[in-house]
């Protein structure tokens, strides 16, 4: 047989099913499954053995030999030696549940028909039938969260570029590579099909929660990247980014000086938004631009100057209510270099609100980033936008503090399809680069079009559940929306609306 | 008895309103946004595909499982025989 008959012949798949932290049923299981595919798509297999005791070594051997399957160490060595020798073209990688059996046909048919793409994951069902659909590819998310699941599938002369597994990522190689696959500007892609079935309580098997935090640590440090990186709990951790010289903020709020009774108390809304803010912040180069209309009570902007003093700029507001009109005129008069985009209606609850939204703002490839918002009850207004189609709203509207989706939405950064204005914080230069808030929606979707037009320019929106506010909505907003602000709105981006990719799990 | 006016509270108070330099960042943002608008709206009507790969196979897969459904069979079965007149009636009106 010639050479090239003999690579004809090899599989161009190669899959590696990792054993740590699996029993011999489960290693056993995810053999058969790859062992279900049809023949000639079945991939060349092998078991990816740690170091175990010798009872359990033999087993797994009994077991890889039965199903005709190799065995790999998981020393990054041997893996590496492993991906030179090699003439498959993709590694899928099994690194817990069953995959499903047409699984090397959907991920050869994703690469054929975009190949441009150069690393996969996709959606997986639980035991009981419960879709587990992750979010199309999110980097800020990932370095909180390994979302990716129960099989990667990556092409290997792209693998072999990044210079193969790194030692120093062991227990994490799969979240490594596509932290570094992204580094290099990889495409990576989301398909969004079942790709395996799984059990949705792992433990932290092998220690690979501590690995995964030294991973993005590492990553971050090589990035350039000034952070902590804080365990949640497995699998999750907070990056708190450090903050990159102190840049002033402007904090533009529109207002018309309205009271309202929260909590039993008679409050000047845009007074108590603004003196949360002076008193407990922890950022403090900030300016304060009020845009407040001209039946202002004149007390309400007396208040105002006495809690700002300096870092206050009035500007007033002498026309029909258009609240993208009144941002506009904000922004036009700020000179922080970010705007802090403020309803008058909130109560900053963490004290490094600004701070946490600011690091992340200044992330590569980050245009702009929203908060958490909740209720007067405490009940969540806002964890990002969902547009799905033709129509916005807002991700896990309503849930009780505390609840969470199977990905940890409400505890990790993450990318989402646009954040509401109600506090928004973005580079003042880019909100004049997509010409600020539309005057063709007055009241409503205006956040919407912000988003939308940022995105446009290849940056991303960002949630941060660590940032979070009250914000009194329902004490002093016109729940009305006018066919003729759904009209506006989907003339400009009624095709960019209809599929929600990011919180496809908070719907 | 007289009513006071009521206070206007930017009265007395400097730079409540834009300076030019301002001014024209203002305008300048409206112009932006009706151009890129205008510019969306022309991407809107395009045939080109806005989708990602990822989106491609969602909207396929929302596809094929509303044709799936028994909601979409109903229907079929339910306008069959108004799609079937229509057949009828173009061919009568356009004879081969």
């Amino acid at each position: 047989m010639t050479d090239q008959a003999l690579r004809d012949a090899a599989p161009i798949t190669e899959a590696w099913i990792d054993s740590a932290g699996h029993t011999l049923s489960e290693i056993e299981s995810m053999i058969e499954s790859i062992a279900s595919t049809v023949e000639r798509d079945r991939p060349s297999t092998f078991l990816i053995v740690d170091r175990r005791s010798e009872e359990e070594s033999a087993d797994l051997l009994a077991v890889a030999d039965r199903h005709a399957v190799g065995i790999l160490s998981s020393d990054p060595e041997a893996l590496n030696a492993r991906l030179a020798k090699t003439t498959a073209e993709f590694l899928i990688v099994v690194r817990w549940g069953r995959p499903v059996p047409d699984l090397i046909r959907r991920l050869l048919g994703f690469f054929d028909r975009f190949p441009e793409t150069d690393l996969v994951y996709g959606d997986s069902m639980t035991e009981t039938g419960r879709p587990f659909l992750r979010p199309a590819f999110s980097p800020i998310r990932l370095r909180s969260n390994d979302y990716l699941g129960p099989v990667v599938c990556i092409r290997i002369d792209v693998l072999r570029r990044l210079g193969g597994l790194r030692a120093e990522a062991r227990r994490a190689q799969v979240l490594d590579v596509a932290l570094r696959a992204y580094r290099n500007d990889a495409v990576i892609a989301l398909i969004p099909m079942r790709l395996a079935t799984e059990d949705l309580a792992p433990g932290d098997f092998a220690g690979t929660s501590d690995a995964q935090r030294r991973v993005v640590e590492s990553w971050l440090a090589a990035a350039g990247i000034d952070a902590t990186v804080e365990d949640i709990k497995p699998f999750v951790r907070r990056v708190r980014y450090k903050v990159i010289g102190e840049p002033l903020i402007s904090v533009v709020i529109p207002t018309r000086g309205s009271s309202a009774r929260i909590g039993n108390v008679d409050r000047v809304l845009v007074v108590e938004a603004v003196r949360g803010i002076v008193e407990r912040s922890t950022y403090a180069h900030l300016e304060f631009v009020v845009v407040a209309d001209a039946d202002t009570p004149v007390e309400v902007v007396d208040e105002l100057e006495a809690i700002c003093g300096d870092h206050l700029r009035l500007l007033v507001w002498d026309a029909p209510f258009n609240f993208s009109a009144k941002m506009n005129r904000g922004a036009a008069a700020a000179r922080g270099e970010y705007l802090l985009l403020l309803n008058d209606d909130v109560e900053m609850v963490t004290d490094d609100s600004i701070e946490t939204m600011l690091g992340l703002a200044q992330q590569d490839g980050v245009g702009i980033v929203g908060a958490q918002l909740y209720f007067e009850d405490s009940t969540v207004q806002h964890a990002g936008q969902v547009y799905t189609g033709g129509v916005a709203g807002h991700a896990a509207f309503g849930w009780p503090g505390g609840r969470d989706d199977d990905v940890a939405s409400m505890i990790t950064d993450h990318e989402v399809s646009g954040v509401t204005a109600a506090c928004a914080l973005m580079r003042r230069d880019l909100y004049h680069e997509v010409g600020g808030f539309t005057l063709s929606l007055p009241g409503n979707y205006n956040d919407v079009d912000l988003n939308l037009k940022v995105r446009m320019t290849g940056r991303s929106a960002i949630f941060t559940p660590w940032s979070r506010l009250y914000h009194f909505e329902s004490k002093t907003r016109d729940p009305r929306v006018l066919e003729s602000d759904l009209t506006t709105l989907r003339a400009r981006w009624a095709r960019r609306m209809q599929l929600e990719m990011y919180s496809r799990m908070l719907l | 008895m007289s009513v006071a006016p009521n206070a206007h509270w930017s009265q007395g108070r400097s730079c409540t309103e834009l300076d030019p330099q301002e001014a024209a960042n203002e305008s300048r943002l409206e112009l932006l946004d009706r151009v890129i608008g205008l510019e969306q709206q022309l991407n809107e009507l395009q045939t080109a595909n806005l989708l990602s790969p990822s989106e491609t196979i969602a909207v396929e897969q929302r596809l094929a499982s509303m044709h799936a459904s028994a909601a979409w069979r109903v229907g079929r079965i339910v306008t069959l025989p108004l799609r079937a007149a229509r057949v009828v009636a173009r061919r009568l009106r356009f004879p081969r």
